[in-house]
């Protein structure tokens, strides 16, 4: 990792496998209702036009001059924090008619969206406009409203509740003056990791080092340990052909710790893979759901089931899920299902160096909660984990909420 | 076997069809650690009406190609994907309308999972009891779907579009041909469309081509098939116009989405087809995106919005351009795209867009080409349809815009359909 200036740092994942580079550029900033409605706009404007590109005609001839290059901007949620990462994919340049023109042409075009963006009230009443479209969108889809809703109401009060596009009554409220100073916030006082993944040669990397960037002293904290109330369980009505369900709990594990992996294997033993106990009992033994998944998410250490039910068999299933969580709390599972569990988890990190995205996360990850999150020694530490770590993990599992979104109006 | 190899895209693969008459397309990518193998049939959600060896007409209700995947991963000495799993592999399928097909994704070992696909997909293992245990899972699949507005509009919209073509029915089939769906038509399914001749399969990964050859044929070698049944189609009598020129349903959405739905006829010829569905692309992305000036104009009066997307597929039998959008007037999204395409017919491609074009779709190509997945699958669709994986990445460069406008001249603008969901009314 080099600096490029105090704040933004320059990691370099220089390989000559890949057909194409790709730049990704993260600022980072506090989890907050209105900054992230304002990021979110930020996200939609920032790739929609700049000073130098002042329509999405000039965007578009400017990327198929870059044989198709393709730029795109999203937030994600770390914990009490939030980034926006701005991406940029285009093919490797040897590929390129004239190789050098082209770095020159990938660079100019960074700077411009970077440092010239155009924030007028035209580009802002559109993106606002797209913005709202898009969460209403989300909260079309049950499932990612029911996740949603989970967690908001899990996490009441905290991080966890405030959701990556904020909410839409924030973004009604938000101005062009909100939008130019969240610019302004991203661009002089986050702290930013760019990561390039491609064959980097010297000397595009001694350009990217000379981006005129400032210099800047903000460090957020982002992981950190939930520690929510268990709450009543909530059942919601919409119209829908299908029950939903989440299940959330407090994971009580930091990222950070050495038991993070146990965790992770415990995650991945209940319901990530197809071996997994939620997969194996509640869909191919009862065929109750088609999909039923478990998450870890580790900034917030919370594990969250969700799965989709006929309404006729929703407290059967949730009885059922509980049963499974119990199971790995007591121990009650074969060696069989860890060894696999195992297997499958270190073979996903083995195909992270084979993926431009997944190396980007990995090493943004291990930026933030400064350890290495993939190498070397990944393989023997999934390995070593034993049952009594697996089982620590379980028994830390603490439940927070039941969530239900049915048309059922006989379900209570 | 016979090995080609690709300057222009730094791409090497063997071919070679075995004495089985399967088809096998192995790709060699150093440095990685992943490999990704495929096995296909063309056998998809369309082909519910197949002659048999005979000319007999056999008649199977709808979903079975994608009840029949679901089936494939039982076996005997356990379920498949624990077997995978076992090894540390990732193992899934998909059905679409015109194949099946069924992957593995490794970073480690390949040999074992190879033997795997090979063995699991050449045989079928099911009882009434696991064919009756299935349909819950498969009706709780469509259920998940049909909540999806979106899948729900595409459904609807093929059900307004065509009168007899199987492509109104659902992948999935619905609750009731899932219920319907008996042991001995899934049998049958089976022996009819899963013999090696039929299927293909394609390999990517960092192992010597030559060695997994030999462990296919290894695998091969044990097994005896029953001879290769000449299965074909039965292509229903279709006709040109629509079943419905106006559609609408509610849903618990907030937003009105809509389709406007143009009825292409189908093109038989593979080149042929590719070249048709390059062209249209060419004519699409240079006038319904930020390429036409006129885009904005459409964004800021509401007509469209940043969801805006259109799609044109064409197969053996059917054709289809999807224009789709979230919209604040259907009538007036209907106007601008009949108006849009009517114009496009008349006004010929502008020469210097076709050429951007071809640098943006060049630049996409070799950025597909990064994916597994992407390389397997394209290779897989091409040999069905019968055109060279490297033919058809040159196809464009064919494409003028003489070429372009012959192909806009097939499209009737009086054969189309509006369907759009709007939210519930209280």
């Amino acid at each position: 990792m080099k600096q490029i200036t105090d704040g933004v740092n320059l990691t370099i994942l220089n390989t000559p496998k890949f057909k194409t580079m790709t730049i990704s550029l993260r600022f980072l900033r506090p989890l907050e209702t209105k900054e992230a409605s304002v990021n979110a706009l930020l996200s939609q404007t920032l790739v929609d036009r700049t000073k130098k590109y002042p329509s999405k005609q000039a965007i578009a001839n400017v990327l198929d001059a870059l044989y198709g290059a393709s730029f795109s901007s999203n937030i994600s949620g770390v914990g009490h924090a939030q980034f926006l990462e701005l991406k940029f994919k285009f093919i490797n340049p040897r590929f390129a008619f004239d190789p050098q023109a082209f770095q020159t042409e990938i660079l100019d075009f960074i700077q411009e969206v970077v440092f010239s963006p155009l924030l007028t009230q035209e580009v802002f009443d559109e993106g606002k406009k797209v913005l709202q479209s898009k969460i209403k969108r989300m909260l079309d889809d049950p499932s990612s409203y029911a996740s949603n809703q989970s967690l908001k109401l899990a996490g009441e009060g905290t991080s966890l509740a405030i959701s990556n596009y904020g909410d839409l009554e924030t973004v009604n409220a938000l101005t062009l003056q909100d939008l130019v100073e969240g610019y302004d916030r991203l661009v002089s006082t986050a702290a930013i990791e760019m990561i390039v993944v491609g064959a980097c040669d010297a000397a595009f990397e001694e350009q990217l080092l000379k981006l005129p960037f400032s210099a800047r002293s903000e460090r957020i904290a982002s992981h950190y340990v939930s520690n929510n109330q268990t709450k009543e369980k909530v059942v919601e009505r919409k119209e829908i052909p299908q029950t939903v369900i989440n299940l959330i709990f407090n994971a009580n594990v930091s990222i950070q710790s050495d038991d993070y992996m146990s965790a992770r294997i415990m995650n991945a033993m209940l319901g990530v893979f197809p071996t997994s106990l939620l997969f194996q009992e509640v869909r191919e033994k009862q065929s109750l759901c088609y999909s039923i998944h478990s998450a870890l998410i580790g900034f917030d250490s919370i594990l969250q089931i969700s799965t989709g039910v006929d309404d006729a068999n929703i407290q059967k299933t949730i009885d059922l899920i509980q049963v499974q969580v119990e199971r790995l709390k007591t121990g009650d599972f074969s060696d069989e299902l860890v060894t696999t569990t195992k297997l499958m988890l270190a073979n996903t990190f083995k195909g992270i160096n084979d993926d431009a995205n997944s190396m980007i996360n990995i090493a943004y990850q291990s930026a933030l909660i400064g350890r290495s999150v993939y190498d070397e020694t990944t393989w023997d530490s999934i390995m070593n984990t034993s049952k009594e770590d697996i089982v620590r993990c379980a028994q830390n599992l603490e439940p927070v909420l039941v969530y239900v979104l049915t048309k059922d109006e006989s379900y209570e | 076997m016979n090995k080609i190899t690709n300057e222009k895209y730094l791409e090497t693969y063997v071919e070679e069809t075995l004495d089985n008459g399967l088809r096998v397309v192995l790709f060699h990518r150093p440095n990685y650690d992943k490999a990704f193998f495929l096995m296909g049939t063309p056998f998809g959600a369309l082909d519910l009406e197949q002659f048999d060896d005979e000319q007999n007409r056999v008649v199977f209700p709808s979903g079975i190609a994608h009840f029949l995947e679901h089936k494939m991963f039982e076996d005997p000495k356990g379920d498949v994907m624990d077997a995978f799993s076992a090894m540390g592999v990732s193992v899934n399928a998909f059905t679409s309308y015109t194949e099946t097909c069924y992957y593995f994704s490794s970073n480690g070992t390949i040999q074992e999972p190879l033997d795997l696909l090979l063995d699991f997909v050449q045989e079928l293992h099911i009882d009434e009891a696991s064919v009756e245990k299935e349909k819950g899972i498969i009706i709780q699949e469509l259920a998940m779907y049909r909540q999806q507005s979106d899948s729900r509009l595409v459904n609807e919209t093929f059900q307004s579009l065509f009168h007899n073509h199987p492509l109104k029915h659902d992948i999935g089939g619905d609750d009731t041909t899932v219920s319907a769906t008996t042991l001995s038509q899934l049998e049958q399914c089976f022996a009819l469309n899963y013999a090696p001749a039929k299927m293909i399969l394609v390999g990517v990964s960092s192992e010597d081509p030559e060695i997994i050859l030999d462990w296919i044929k290894a695998n091969q070698s044990k097994k005896t098939f029953p001879q290769t049944p000449k299965t074909k189609r039965v292509m229903e009598h279709e006709p040109k116009n629509v079943v419905k020129r106006y559609h609408n349903f509610a849903m618990d959405v907030s937003m009105v989405k809509a389709n406007v739905a143009f009825k292409l006829d189908g093109i038989a010829d593979g080149i042929a087809r590719a070249k048709a569905e390059w062209a249209f692309r060419f004519a699409m992305d240079a006038t319904f995106s930020s390429l036409n000036p006129d885009y904005q104009n459409w964004i800021d009066a509401g007509i469209i919005n940043d969801y805006f997307s259109h799609e044109t597929e064409i197969g053996e039998d059917y054709g289809v351009i999807l224009f789709n959008s979230e919209t604040d007037d259907v009538k007036a999204f209907e106007t601008l795209m009949l108006e849009t395409l009517a114009k496009l017919q008349q006004t010929p491609l502008d020469e210097t867009i076709l050429e951007q074009l071809k640098k943006r779709y060049y630049g996409q190509s070799i950025a597909a080409l990064n994916s597994f997945e992407n390389t397997a699958i394209y290779y897989m669709r091409n040999a069905f349809a019968g055109v060279d994986f490297f033919t058809s990445l040159e196809l464009i460069d064919q494409i003028d815009t003489n070429f372009v406008s012959q192909t806009l001249e097939t499209i009737r603008l009086e054969d189309y359909s509006v369907v759009f969901v709007e939210p519930f009314h209280d």
